[in-house]
């Protein structure tokens, strides 16, 4: 998809925030809706909304928030007890669900969604955002941090 | 107003869209690759050989109405028609490579009149006046596989094109209950004798298509290369009445607006007519409570009550009136709004709010109550009212 057709969808996110009563932005850099959740405790947990489309026909986002931040190298990056405990928690979970973001440096454990863009409606957008942010505070507070 | 020639019939959005096709590079390729497909075009062969080529000898009534709609159509490639057997009332134009080809279904020549008739080749006689024919549509989004937006502006194309084409038939015909009469056997199949059908009762047809459309929130008719026959009969009548052809054509685009989905996405520029009534009401609602409207709101929504029918300025209606409109707007809606739609309502319901000037308490307490109507809540509303203040600064 072309940035054009990205940014066009992120501002429907924008336009679909808004009407779920949440505030945010599209960061033009880095293609990604970013907005702010604050949560029980005083804690706060960061969403972003990227574009997952697999193509023009089947137009769809991903709602994602990051909760662990894991080195790559020898001896780093998720160990395998790490990784069965978030696919025990995947079985679990409901309204989203644990995976690995990895670039070169570093890999982040983040708790997301996906929706096609289309459909979806203020609420669940709201609900969605609610359930990512909540769980990724959850397994960041259960390790605890609370640095996104 | 009957426009004197088949030339100045022409619908304007049909060269509108037609030249933001030629500017698009893709489209573009596939129209200079068509000429190709037509060049090699078979179609006479298959004509000469299947059907029966029209002459004053062996068809007299086709023959005579197509030798003298014929002698209408400037431009130096010869003409042929051909009668080919069909059970439905049917007629195409195409590019026969060294002529043009209009082809007449053998039902058309027999339950139409020789008038009828007229209407129907003086349509495929548009088409090829207005060089229709260097577009080959189907071909383009059949070989393309186009973007989405691309797909959408050869079809709203396509619909402009039958409009302007419709138009060149009822210069050709030169009667309105000609062309009603034409249109309604072609939908129903009827070529009842002594039935005589009133235009003005077959456009009629299209007020209860439009209510269901609006009522049941349809935004996939933008795939129809053609208008509905009720829209069509709509728009000739438009034509006939108007004083001139850009009062037909304005009242034209609002109908065609129907059929297309761009109005809710792209476009902006007009009103989606299946909010309309959200807004004009919503809209009245706060100039009536702010004790509106002003000449700002007035102008806001004139645009609209041309569409819905309402009083101007709504007459002799309170605050409770037009908001108990709105409330009926919202429960007549069959489907839910979607985002995007309830996104465009509270714009164009703030905008209306700021034109009496700053958002004030009481109005913001509008506000509130119709996006609450609308199922969003008080920090929606605000987070609206917010951004439209920073864009109003900006500005």
């Amino acid at each position: 998809m072309s940035m054009r057709q990205t940014l066009e969808i992120l501002e429907h996110v924008s336009e679909i925030a808004t009407l779920a009563g949440l505030k945010g932005g599209v960061d033009e850099q880095s293609l990604q809706f970013v907005m702010g959740f604050e949560l029980d405790d005083q804690r706060s947990q960061v969403v972003y909304v990227r574009n997952s489309s697999a193509g023009e026909k089947m137009r769809c986002i991903s709602i994602l928030s990051p909760c662990l931040r894991l080195k790559k190298g020898f001896w780093r990056g998720i160990s395998k007890d790490m990784a069965l405990d978030l696919l025990r928690r995947n079985e679990a979970i409901r309204f989203a669900r644990y995976g690995l973001w990895e670039t070169d440096k570093e890999a982040l454990v983040v708790a997301s969604v996906d929706y096609l863009i289309e459909s979806l409606d203020p609420e669940d957008f709201h609900h969605a955002a609610f359930h990512v942010a909540y769980a990724a505070d959850k397994y960041e507070s259960e390790h605890g941090l609370d640095e996104f | 107003m009957l426009p004197t020639s088949i030339e100045r019939a022409r619908y304007q959005e049909d060269i509108e869209v037609l030249e933001c096709m030629r500017a698009d590079d893709l489209l573009q390729r596939a129209m200079q690759k068509s000429e190709l497909f037509k060049r090699r075009s078979a179609i006479r062969v298959k004509l000469l050989a299947s059907a029966v080529r029209v002459q004053v000898e062996l068809l007299p009534n086709v023959g005579r109405s197509f030798e003298r709609l014929s002698a209408l159509v400037p431009g130096d490639k010869p003409l042929e028609a051909y009668v080919f057997s069909d059970p439905q009332i049917n007629a195409f134009l195409i590019d026969g490579g060294r002529s043009h080809i209009i082809g007449i279904s053998s039902t058309a020549v027999a339950q139409l009149s020789a008038e009828e008739l007229e209407f129907v080749i003086g349509h495929e006689l548009g088409h090829a006046v207005y060089g229709h024919l260097d577009v080959a549509a189907e071909v383009m989004l059949r070989a393309l596989d186009p973007t989405l937006e691309q797909a959408r502006r050869i079809r709203a194309w396509q619909r402009a094109s039958e409009i302007s084409a419709d138009r060149a038939g009822l210069v050709a015909c030169g009667s309105l209950e000609v062309a009603a009469s034409a249109l309604f056997k072609t939908v129903c199949g009827l070529a009842l004798p002594g039935v005589c059908v009133r235009a003005a009762d077959f456009a009629a047809q299209w007020d209860h298509l439009a209510t269901e459309m609006v009522e049941a929130g349809i935004r996939d008719q933008w795939q129809l290369s053609h208008p509905f026959p009720p829209l069509r009969m709509k728009a000739l009548q438009a034509l006939w009445d108007a004083p001139d052809r850009a009062t037909a054509d304005h009242a034209t685009r609002r109908l065609l607006a129907f059929m297309d989905a761009r109005t809710s996405e792209a476009s902006r520029q007009q009103h989606d007519p299946l909010l309309t009534r959200f807004i004009y009401w919503g809209g009245m609602y706060i100039a009536r409570s702010q004790g509106g409207p002003t000449a700002k709101q007035m102008a806001l929504l004139r645009s609209f009550s041309a569409t819905l029918g309402a009083p101007e300025g709504g007459a002799g209606l309170s605050a409770d009136d037009c908001l108990q409109r709105f409330r009926a707007s919202k429960s007549g809606r069959r489907n839910r709004l979607v985002a995007r739609e309830l996104h465009q309502i509270a714009t164009h319901l703030i905008s209306f709010a700021a034109a009496a000037g700053p958002i004030s308490s009481p109005v913001a307490g509008s506000l509130h109550r119709l996006g609450g109507e609308l199922g969003l809540n008080s920090r929606a509303i605000d987070l609206f009212i917010e951004k439209h203040s920073n864009q109003e600064y900006v500005q």
